[in-house]
């Protein structure tokens, strides 16, 4: 292949540089969306890994018991009469430093023990000997050492749950892992104090091999469980799988949309191409000589994105970091997200997807100005027969990936074949959008006066241009559509799941996750005894530790009004609650979907009397938790599980009692209990629906930069049409067109591509929607809800599309205001 | 003797191109009468398509006035331009610029519309239209199903069905065969003398010399008389 190809190649770009602009700023988008969640996501597991490294170190193994711990005797006697040196107890729990307000993890810890798997601690500077000597003493992060303005030996406050104690700093903890700032390290009889443990350990974390963990849960005393830390970890991962799936998916459209734009704006240069490739074709070069040109040029336009998008990528990453880790801590419960790890294969998957999606997107449009015979590539006339028999093509081929995707979606599966499917769908409908298009504007080339035919068939008269920017628009906006209305959707269902549910006129909730709770049977007896109160609820919570993750027991007492707050998806109620007062268990909805749960069957738990079987009574409504949650009656955990904590204290008001008298009845006794919150049901349901709201606000962005990738493809669409229409505006001009009505044309041919990418949009909204309601959601999560298409959202996703393809026209419109006329017809003439 | 419809005075115009400047016309000086048919003759590049660029307002002088009818046409707003062309010209073109996605007869409805006639009634003079230009029956369909003569005499009858007063062609034969070229320029020669309006055809052919009133040849930017 002679240089002169490429050269000529080449100067097409220059001499267009707008066009190749646009190509480049499409690549760079979709690559900058990709790379940016791709980073994120990989931020939000790295911190799942350091943070579980930080507090388990590199045990294999960890011994847990029940509600209680493990007795701290088993600790003694394991190294003692069993021999097991690589041991070291754990006590664990959550705290808060009221001066930094920031909420920490209290690890209470043996530095002799500590040797194998956590190096911070026994390498920390200052007095380990004072940290295992004097109580009150204990370790902090040099970040908090810092922020405390401490000196060694100077004091600070902890506060476990009501509970504020005053520790003195002996000591730094060793290493710069951003888990680590979290911690308070203290030892093991300081911890049990702090956390009301005595006696106790929250776990033994052990080195074993295989043959010695196998001996070792064999003779385990009763109520004690061997769980592998891998396992834990990868539970702790798994719980967030699903959230970051999500965020990939939606990435994943970003790109999609991405990638129509990429093929839209090479083809165009393709397109453009055409005559030279015919006169080249003509002159001998052959198909192969001119593909490989076209490709190259299209690697190096790729190159040159995929650069300006990882540049763009970074700072977006850092955005969406803080999106994400405010999410995860909201939805987790887990430490903040706060840095961002630049992983290589991130980069590299990113740099691979711009160049290849570049190379392969130029691949189609190049193939066929390649094959075309000479005289072929020369005639616009043939450009547009071949994408007219592509609308046939593009019909049969979207159908037949629409059946497939549906087919995927009706069978079961996880996630990630659901999201398959969808896609499929998705790319199906995408396929339908040029055909629509045209069937959609039939009308107006139909209707009304010359001009506004002319609109009508201009519009729809560059296909090759056009189809694929309003195909792209179309997905972009039905995205829009599809996760607004799954929002709203979730949000309806949430907003009445949570009226149904509280119940109760005001709650008492005990601050942090101490041992020892503020809320005690005296002061909900005290309640009780209020001339406004008619009832009280009682809950207690308990996490149990298990191979699969944390499982959360919620033990409730609960008078008769507080019954209807449940709706239960599968059991008679009346049944349910007569089970659940004889000793069966009600399980959430995420609990009964992941474990294949229904009532009647038996839920083994790990109780402290050894693994015992539950009859499952009924499964209700549950938003709170996507892990789920395994409810029982107090007595029943009192019972098998030994004493909770209290969490919360339902107060129902006597209907003949004033609001504001019970308000004001309670307020005091709330302020003589330190550490415990009230709160008005209006307030609680006004705080979650905020949280939830925090929640989806990454979706918002993520659907905000579809939707601006999209805008810069139609935006590209258009300045090239109006390039290569510009003959055509000179003989508008010529015969009489006034400057403005010129500019008015190329809006309102937009405008009315705009129309039909809004049109199309809907449809695939509503069923994307259905598809992440039905399937997505309750695969993920384990939710079912109510599916809504609100009116409001399809005319905002109608307007988005002929608003954007409106702005996308202005400045093609104002290179047309301004286009002299006879420049038009001198160069193409 | 009446008042000359178009005078052109020391007109020039200078393109830039790579930092140095073309002259394509160098002080043009032309008076042309109403009903006059002028043939504007020179090689390729002497500036012919750029005078009548100039005189149907599509581009803009360097120096020098074209008066109309005694109006400076570039004293005008570009929008008032475009009005009087609508209007007052009819353009004929060498690569005809029909509009592709307008039928025939939408293409000849187009310059009524803009004017304002009702649709009716620009419809029933299209189809008069191309009765007269020989080509009844053709109005639905597109200008790529039409051969290249065809395609000349519907731009032809769209250029000259609002009746304007001044009709510029630019090489309106240039793509033509001989006999087409020549069907063609008795086409535009009769419609224009038929209705009085002017008709200023840049061209190469010799054989138009034979119809024309008078023959202006551009050579150096510059314009010289010649026996018509």
């Amino acid at each position: 292949m002679t240089p002169l190809i490429l050269r000529a190649g080449w100067r097409q770009l220059t001499r267009y540089r707008g066009q190749w602009l646009l190509a480049v700023l499409a690549i760079a988008l979709g690559v900058a969306v990709v790379v940016a969640v791709d980073l994120a996501n990989q931020s939000a597991l790295r911190a799942f890994e350091t943070a579980h490294e930080v507090l388990s170190g590199r045990a294999s193994h960890q011994l847990v018991g029940g509600p209680e711990g493990v007795p701290e005797d088993v600790y003694r006697a394991l190294r003692l009469e069993r021999g097991v040196r690589t041991a070291a107890p754990v006590v664990e729990g959550r705290g808060e430093l009221p001066a930094l307000g920031r909420k920490v993890t209290v690890l209470g810890l043996d530095p002799f023990a500590e040797g194998p798997f956590r190096s911070y601690a026994s390498l920390g500077g200052g007095d380990l000997a004072a940290l295992i000597g004097v109580p009150g003493t204990a370790l902090l992060p040099a970040a908090a050492i810092r922020a405390l303005g401490l000196a060694l030996g100077d004091r600070f406050t902890l506060r476990v749950g009501a509970v504020e104690t005053s520790l003195r700093l002996v000591g730094e903890l060793a290493g710069e892992e951003p888990a680590l700032a979290e911690l308070v390290v203290v030892d093991i009889a300081t911890a049990q104090e702090l956390l009301g443990r005595f006696g106790y350990l929250s776990r033994i974390d052990l080195l074993l091999g295989d043959e010695q963990a196998r001996a070792l849960a064999e003779r385990l005393p009763p109520g004690l469980r061997l769980l592998s830390a891998r396992g834990q970890a990868e539970a702790m991962s798994a719980l967030t799988a699903a959230f970051r799936l999500n965020l990939s998916a939606l990435s994943l459209l970003a790109l999609l949309v991405g990638l129509f734009l990429i093929y839209n704006t090479l083809s165009f240069a393709v397109v453009r191409r055409r005559p030279i490739v015919g006169t080249l074709r003509a002159m001998g070069v052959t198909r192969g000589e001119v593909l490989a040109g076209l490709l190259l040029e299209a690697a190096a336009l790729g190159l040159l994105g995929t650069l300006v998008g990882l540049l763009l990528g970074l700072p977006l990453a850092q955005g969406l970091v803080r999106l994400v880790g405010r999410t995860v801590e909201a939805l987790y419960y887990q430490q903040a997200v706060t840095a961002l790890v630049l992983a290589p294969a991130s980069l590299l998957k990113a740099a691979l997807l711009g160049v290849a999606g570049a190379v392969l997107a130029a691949w189609l449009p190049a193939r066929e100005a390649a094959a075309q015979p000479p005289r072929a590539a020369l005639s616009r006339a043939a450009l547009e027969t071949g994408s007219r028999r592509w609308l046939g093509r593009g019909l049969a081929l979207g159908a037949l990936l629409m059946l497939v995707g549906g087919a995927v979606l009706a069978a079961p599966g996880g996630v990630t074949l659901g999201f398959a499917g969808l896609f499929a769908v998705v790319l199906g409908a995408a396929l339908w959008v040029p055909a629509l298009t045209v069937a959609l504007l039939a009308p107006v080339s139909r209707l009304g006066g010359t001009v506004v035919r002319l609109a009508g068939r201009g519009a729809t008269a560059s296909l090759s241009r056009t189809g694929v920017a309003v195909a792209a628009l179309a997905i972009a906006v039905s995205s829009v559509v599809g996760v607004g209305a799954m929002i709203h959707s979730f949000r309806g269902s949430v907003e009445a799941w949570l009226k149904r549910t509280l119940q109760a006129d005001y709650y008492f909730a005990a601050e942090g996750q101490g041992a020892v709770s503020p809320l005690t049977p005296a002061l909900a007896e005290r309640l009780r005894a209020l001339p406004e109160v008619a009832d009280v609820s009682i809950s207690r919570q308990l996490a149990l530790a298990t191979e699969r993750g944390p499982l959360r027991l919620w033990a409730l007492e609960l008078g008769p009004k507080a019954w209807s707050g449940f709706q239960f998806l599968a059991g008679d109620p009346e049944r349910v609650w007569q089970a659940f007062h004889a000793g069966a268990v009600m399980v959430s909805e995420p609990f009964a979907y992941r474990h294949g749960l229904r009532p009647g069957d038996a839920l083994t738990l790990p109780t402290r009397e050894g693994p015992r079987p539950f009859a499952v009574a009924g499964v209700y409504r549950d938003y709170g938790s996507e892990q789920g949650v395994v409810a029982m009656h107090g007595e029943t955990l009192r019972r098998w599980f030994g004493e909770a904590p209290m969490t919360g204290i339902g107060v129902y008001r006597r209907p003949e009692a004033a609001p504001q008298a019970l308000a004001e009845a309670l307020r005091p006794i709330a302020e003589a209990v330190p550490g415990a919150q009230l709160r008005s049901q209006g307030a609680i349901l006004e705080r979650s629906l905020e949280i939830f709201d925090q929640v989806f606000v990454i979706t918002g962005v993520l659907r905000l930069l579809a939707a601006a990738v999209a805008f810069a493809g139609i935006l590209a669409a258009l300045a090239a049409l109006q390039l290569e229409r510009a003959r055509e505006g000179a003989v508008l001009r010529a015969l009489g067109f006034t400057p403005g009505q010129q500019a008015g044309l190329t809006v309102a041919q937009s405008m009315l591509l705009g129309l039909a990418a809004g049109l199309c949009a809907l449809p695939i909204g509503a069923v994307l929607s259905g598809v992440l309601v039905h399937v997505i959601l309750r695969r993920a999560f384990g939710w079912s809800m109510e599916f809504q298409v609100p009116a409001a959202t399809l005319i905002e996703g109608l307007a988005l599309a002929v608003v954007a393809a409106t702005l996308a026209a202005l400045y093609p419109a104002w290179r047309s205001y301004r286009a002299s006329p006879a420049e038009a017809l001198r160069e193409e003439g | 003797m009446p008042t000359p419809q178009i005078v052109v005075q020391h007109l020039s115009k200078r393109y830039a191109a790579h930092g140095r400047g073309t002259e394509v016309l160098r002080g043009v000086d032309l008076a042309i009468r109403r009903g006059e048919f002028v043939v504007l003759l020179g090689r390729s590049g002497s500036g012919k398509s750029t005078l009548l660029n100039l005189l149907g307002g599509l581009d803009t002088p360097s120096g020098g006035r074209v008066l109309i009818e005694g109006r400076d046409l570039f004293a005008q707003s570009e929008r008032e331009r475009s009005l009087w062309r609508r209007l007052a010209v009819g353009i004929v073109f060498q690569s005809y610029n029909l509009i592709p996605t307008l039928t025939v007869l939408e293409n000849l409805r187009l310059p009524l519309e803009l004017l304002g006639r009702r649709r009716r009634e620009a419809a029933a003079a299209a189809e008069a239209q191309l009765e007269r230009v020989g080509l009844g029956g053709y109005g639905a369909a597109f200008p790529d199903q039409l051969s290249g003569g065809e395609q000349q005499r519907v731009a032809v009858a769209r250029a000259l069905i609002h009746r304007p007063a001044l009709v510029l062609a630019d090489e309106p034969t240039g793509s033509l065969d001989l006999e087409t070229a020549r069907q063609v320029l008795a086409l535009l020669d009769d419609l224009c003398r038929s209705e009085g309006m002017t008709l200023v055809m840049a061209t190469h052919a010799r054989e138009v010399i034979g119809l024309a009133d008078r023959v202006l040849t551009l050579v150096d930017g510059r314009l010289r008389e010649s026996p018509a």
